[in-house]
């Protein structure tokens, strides 16, 4: 049904390719709305995308056959027919009060949204669609947030995180990356988005947008754009690189995979946003003459990838290949299987494996320190926990959080409630912290915020604000030695109930 | 909830007085402990290596 503006159809595979055409994006689009059980398609005819029109305004606009200056934009319903999403519309502008009922019965069942650009074998521009549920907490989809769409005065909001297909001209697969990573670390920082054309000018390349950039120049475009860049390799050890990708997205930083290839020269840049729960508690090893860390993060196996050439949240798995050198010696790699081995791959998409050499991490200016100093941090404190938690074999994993979010997250904590008020009122925290946590078994039994800051100049001491007890009774033996640290580090402490 | 059976002794409730005389300051061995994973922090941030990738590989990948 076409009134003005807008049109109703029923979701189908076939008018979808019929409108966007078949290109490896549009058959993943397609297959992940299914999955999510699509019903019904909203679609706006005229939609002025903001970051299609600066791609517009900086490169097409000057092409021979330049394409149209605007969009279309479709949006996606479950559980609801054409006809429930008119007779809807019809309701919403009686009133005040009609308008916001069919707005929060609409919001219910809203998928998100696909903008249409006027580009051929690049119609995919800025896409959130909703992510697929947690599967009793075993996806975590961390870098996320809420987009709120405004559509023929109806406003209505998905969680999920824009992806874009690749489209050559403004943007190649490094400056995508990057601008779905920043749609995160942007709305973290409270800052606006940048487009991707703004991307590509902040990386300062004299090349072509076409060229690519190279792993310095995301980084460059990453500090002109005010945010600080963080870096690791899993030279330094394949547990110790996916243990340190879960801390970003725990910390909900989007991580870029920088790829190599075995066959070309070019590689390939694609954005992190979440992961499958990992297996089992393994041996991450920071330093060869230490004891290992035991970290359920580490043997993280399955990712959530943004990935330009395919789609948004794409599950791709991590596996660990040794590949032997021309002088003998064993190369231990860390390899980005694009696709899954869990079940058959469609029949449009060819399985590759590329090998990982980087993580690039993008983070808002205030967080300075690097991901790898919480993992020095707890080098320091295991040791002491080791001791303190004495018999209970202790596992471990690090993150950043925003002093905000984390007292929000005090209240979802079984906390002895007699202190809390009390613990509320004392705390005071910066932006940002960092958290160890310290689980036995499937307890969570503890955990410690640090001031992230500044770096650590008081060697003997590290900056902990805080030591956060719920798997630790209050009045008990594990209560009274934490008391006594809390008098060595100085900082707050909170239980558990007795 | 751990079963009071198979519960650890760091998580049992103890006396005020025992309470007490734990809750003083840290006991040696949690400050040795303390000393220890200074010594390790030293150890891994001398042995880290800033982390190094291929020069002039263009992420350019399309498909």
């Amino acid at each position: 049904m076409i009134r003005g503006n807008l049109e109703t159809h029923p979701f189908s595979e076939q008018l979808l390719l019929g409108w966007l055409g078949k290109s490896h994006g549009v058959f993943y689009v397609v297959d992940y709305l299914k999955e999510l059980r699509a019903t019904a398609v909203l679609h706006e005819h005229h939609y002025v995308d903001r970051h299609f029109i600066d791609d517009f305004a900086t490169y097409y606009a000057r092409s021979f056959n330049a394409p149209a200056p605007y969009c279309r934009r479709l949006h996606f319903f479950d559980g609801l027919s054409e006809k429930d999403i008119n007779d809807k519309l019809d309701q919403a502008y009686c009133s005040i009060e009609a308008r916001k009922r069919v707005e929060a019965e609409l919001a219910e069942r809203y998928l998100g949204f696909v903008v249409w650009r006027p580009l051929d074998g690049a119609v995919l521009g800025r896409t959130v669609l909703r992510t697929y549920d947690s599967d009793n907490n075993r996806r975590h989809y961390e870098v996320v947030r809420d987009y709120r769409v405004n559509v023929a005065g109806i406003r209505l909001t998905v969680r999920g995180l824009a992806y874009q297909q690749q489209d050559r001209g403004a943007a190649v697969c490094a400056s995508t990356a990057l601008w779905s990573a920043l749609q995160q670390v942007a709305h973290l920082d409270g800052h606006r988005t940048p487009t991707p054309s703004a991307v590509t000018r902040a990386a300062g390349s004299p090349f072509p947008a076409s060229h690519g950039l190279s792993d310095s120049q995301m980084a460059v475009a990453l500090s002109t754009l005010g945010y600080v860049a963080d870096l690791f390799v899993p030279v330094a050890g394949r547990a110790l690189f996916r243990a340190q990708v879960v801390s970003c997205l725990l910390s909900h930083l989007p991580v870029v995979l920088l790829l190599g290839s075995d066959r070309a020269s070019d590689g390939h840049a694609v954005t992190v946003t979440g992961f499958s729960d990992p297996p089992s508690i393994v041996d991450v090893t920071v330093s060869a003459s230490l004891p290992p860390l035991r970290m359920r993060s580490g043997s993280m196996d399955v990712v959530y990838v943004h990935d330009d050439n395919l789609g948004s949240h794409a599950h791709y798995e991590l596996l660990d290949q040794d590949r032997v050198r021309p002088d003998g010696s064993i190369e231990e790699r860390l390899i980005l299987r694009r696709g899954r081995t869990n079940r058959p791959s469609p029949p449009w998409w060819k399985i590759d494996e590329l090998p990982i050499t980087a993580a690039l991490v993008p983070k808002p200016g205030k967080l300075r320190l690097p991901i790898s100093s919480l993992f020095m941090s707890l080098l320091v404190l295991r040791r002491v926990f080791d001791v303190v938690l004495q018999g209970m074999p202790l596992h471990f994993e690090a993150r950043f959080d925003t002093g905000i979010s984390y007292r929000d997250s005090l209240f979802e904590r079984t906390l002895a409630g007699e202190q809390l008020r009390n613990f509320h009122a004392c705390l005071s925290l910066p932006r940002h912290v960092g958290i160890i946590s310290v689980h036995h078994d499937d307890a969570h039994i503890l955990e410690v915020v640090l001031d992230v800051s500044e770096v650590t100049r008081h060697r003997s001491r590290p900056p902990v604000l805080a030591l956060v007890c719920p798997g630790i009774p209050s009045h008990s033996r594990g209560h009274a030695k934490l008391v006594a640290l809390k008098k060595y580090f100085d900082c707050l402490l909170i239980t558990g109930p007795a | 909830m751990t079963p009071e059976s198979t519960r650890p002794t760091i998580l049992e409730r103890v006396s005020e007085e025992e309470f007490e005389r734990l809750a003083t300051w840290p006991e040696d061995s949690i400050l040795e402990a303390l000393e220890q994973g200074e010594a390790d922090r030293r150890t891994a941030e001398a042995e880290a290596r800033p982390p190094t990738i291929e020069a002039n590989r263009r992420f350019a990948r399309s498909r």
